[in-house]
């Protein structure tokens, strides 16, 4: 008897930038067109965070093209008021990139709890 | 010129397919924020100005190299990430690699020579990154799931 076995395996991807990280998780609540956009990725990092328009563009054709995000239709979607939403696939990468976050941040506590002592 | 003229010409430094896109979303984007600061009784402060500008000169370079170096476009990964990086199956390795075959024997079957080599450019690619995939693996840096 032939067992057929797929293997998948995941190759080691690098950190996303911040701003990616701020719009993915802007998106995971609700689509939203770029002004939108703009005000909660200031609202997330405090203030700390704000995005230009090349930058916040730059990273939404980047997005879309690697099928993170998609176009989302709306009644009233005007050319210059498209909203977005993140897909499956976006939504799996963010949590992959909070996972490796969080694995950072257990590691520095640890190690800042042992120099600390 | 007032900077919402000014804003909409320096869009025009983005490749055309780019322009189409967004830059009425842009455009749209910037017309807010200005106007959201001019209700406030403020002008346009210079480091809004500045940073948007700057922004635009960045982004416009990024597209137009993206567009001139196709296989080196950035990713929604960092600037060191390259597209190898993203997730393989062995399903789609094998579906790549049947297609690469596919087209050679296309090639010889119009006795296109030229384009009947063994490997294409995207098969020698394929293989360089199996190899290199092979080596991560038998190292221990990669995860078989």
């Amino acid at each position: 008897m032939r067992h057929v076995v797929e293997k998948q395996f995941i190759v080691g991807t690098k950190p996303l930038s911040e701003p990616v990280v701020l719009i993915l998780m802007s998106l995971a609540t609700e689509p939203r067109h770029g002004y939108a956009l703009l005000k909660d990725v200031e609202k997330l990092s405090d203030g700390r965070v704000q995005l230009s328009t090349g930058t916040l563009y730059g990273a939404i054709r980047r997005l879309l093209e690697d099928e993170w995000i998609e176009r989302f239709e709306q009644e009233d979607t005007s050319r210059d008021k498209q909203a977005y939403r993140l897909t499956a696939r976006g939504r799996a990468q963010l949590r992959s990139e909070l996972a490796r976050l969080r694995h950072l941040v257990h590691a520095a506590t640890t190690r800042l709890r042992l120099g600390g002592a | 010129m007032r900077i919402i003229h000014f804003y909409r010409a320096s869009l025009w430094l983005y490749p055309k397919d780019f322009r189409e896109q967004f830059c009425e979303e842009m455009f749209s984007v910037f017309e807010q924020r200005a106007g959201e600061l001019f209700a406030n009784g403020r002008s346009a402060p210079i480091a809004l100005v500045v940073a948007e500008l700057t922004g635009i000169v960045r982004g416009a370079y990024i597209m137009w190299m993206a567009k001139i170096l196709p296989k080196n476009r950035n990713t929604s990964r960092s600037d060191t990430d390259s597209p190898t990086n993203a997730p393989l199956t062995i399903a789609e390795i094998a579906k790549q690699r049947d297609a690469a075959i596919q087209s050679m024997v296309a090639a010889i079957a119009a006795h296109d020579f030229i384009n009947a080599r063994r490997y294409s450019d995207d098969e020698i690619r394929l293989k360089t990154f199996i190899h290199d995939l092979q080596n991560k693996a038998s190292a221990g840096h990669i995860t078989i799931a």
